[in-house]
Formats: structure tokens, sequence, C-alpha cells
């Protein structure tokens, strides 16, 4: 009885990640616009920020600046894990060039078509490549990239672990994980904590 | 999810050399900018926290940590 329960709890617990993942899928496909300039402002240099075409701005979402600390050099290999709009993507291609190239990826169409266009009006589309791609199932070889940049995105999947041992996986012995996010210390109200939108944000 | 609780969960994936810094405190006017926060969940939030919390949400950090290097 007692492993039947079980099997009923881990099927539960299934079918809720699988809801968190639709409810943040739903979120970012329903949204008009990204965070834009104040996000921008608040985050990136004036000298970043002239790197960067108007759609990557207004598609910032981010809530830190990864690639400022990510130490990327020329040549390297970097994975934006949910590159969105391509925002730290085309930053990081700045670094990494020549010879480097950025890999992005995201679960949703749209953001992977702006990015690409991104980074294209950025001048950095050829060192550049997004991809279609779960966090917690990453389309890349194992020990295939120098650094992984992300920002604001680990904390969206139910299956933190999952991520965190992908990351560990693609990277290269010696390689890189530098990445930003939102972290809460206590406890959030119920009516707060069982909120799509709080998941998505 | 607190900052204890990453830094074990980074530990476990195998990753060494973590480290938390860059923190920010965020509030309920700085993830206002962000249209994922609905205006329904922003008036749950007013409605339910304390001023002082509304003030301060959540932290954003950078994270970093590194892959064993072989040997």
């Amino acid at each position: 009885m007692i492993r039947g329960l079980g099997h009923i709890a881990g099927e539960t617990d299934l079918l809720h990640q699988q809801h968190i993942k639709a409810a943040v899928a739903d979120a970012y496909q329903a949204i008009g616009t990204g965070a834009g300039e104040a996000v921008v402002a608040r985050l990136y240099s004036e000298d970043e920020r002239r790197l960067l075409p108007e759609g990557a701005v207004t598609w910032a979402l981010g809530v830190g600046n990864p690639v400022r600390r990510a130490e990327l050099r020329p040549g390297e290999t970097v994975l934006d894990v949910g590159s969105g709009g391509g925002i730290d993507s085309i930053l990081a291609a700045n670094f990494v060039s020549p010879g480097g190239r950025v890999i992005g990826i995201d679960v949703i169409e749209e953001m992977l078509a702006r990015a690409r266009a991104n980074a294209a009006a950025a001048g950095v589309g050829d060192s550049c490549e997004f991809l279609h791609g779960e966090m917690e199932a990453i389309p890349l070889p194992a020990d295939s990239v120098d650094a992984v940049i992300s920002n604001g995105v680990i904390n969206l999947s139910p299956r933190k672990s999952r991520v965190l041992a992908e990351l560990y996986r693609v990277l290269r012995p010696g390689g890189r994980l530098t990445m930003a996010d939102l972290l809460v210390e206590s406890e959030l109200p119920l009516e707060v904590k069982t909120s799509d939108a709080a998941w998505a944000g | 999810m607190a900052e204890r609780v990453f830094a074990r969960k980074l530990s476990k994936a195998g990753f060494v050399a973590v480290e938390f810094f860059g923190h920010t405190g965020y509030g309920i006017d700085e993830i206002s900018d962000y249209p994922l926060f609905t205006p329904n969940l922003i008036e749950v939030m007013r409605q339910t926290l304390s001023p002082s919390r509304q003030r301060h949400l959540a932290v954003a950090v950078i994270v970093r940590a590194r892959k064993p290097a072989l040997g």
C-alpha cells in the first residue's frame, strides 16, 4: 500500500511539474513585449547598450548581467540557457569573437526567431546559433561548451537539480557557469506561491 | 528558493568554487517592470504582503561555479 501511495505521489509530482512548465511557456508566449529600457538601463552599461539593437532591448527579461562576470575569451563556445530575445548572447558573442560562438537555447519558437533577428541586427549573427531545447534536456553533447550563461531562467524550472546536472554535463572540464537569478529567502503567502504568474516571473 | 538551498544543489550536481555576489533587492516596484508578473498577481502581493516585504520580495544574485578540471 505504501508503495502504491508513493507511486501516486510521484505521478502527482510529475503532473505538477508538467503544469508548471506549461504555465511558464504559456506566460512567455502571451506577453507582447519584454521588460525593455527600464530593465536594460538598470542592468547594462552604456557601452553594452550601444552593442544592442532595439529588438534585444525590447525583449530584455533578465535580472542581472551574467556576461559581465563570465570572463569570456576569444575562441570560446558559450551556451546561453533560456536565450530569450538574445540580449546576453549578443553581448557574449562580442567577447568570444573571433573564433568563438554562442549557442542559445529556448523553448519558445517566437523567442528563437527574435534572437536570430536581433543577433543579425547586432552584426553577430554568424557567431550565434539559436536552438529549440529544454534546459532539462539540453540538445548538446557532453563536455561541449567552455562556459554557460543564464539570466533569470533556471528559477523557472520545477526540476532545478535536473537542470544543474545538464549544465554540468555539457560543460567541458574546467568550464564555468555564470548565471543571474532571483532567490527568495523567506516564504511567500499561499496566494502568491500558487500563482502561475509567480512561477513564470 | 533560498541561496543556501541553491548552493547545495550546485554542489550536489558536482560544481565547485560556488560563489554568490551582486546581491540586489527586488521589490514590487522592480518586478512590476516585467510583463510576466501580471497586474492580478501584483495586486495580490500588495494585498497580502506587509509594506516592508513588498520592498524586499526577492534578491537577484550572480552565481558563479566551475566544473572541476581533469586530474
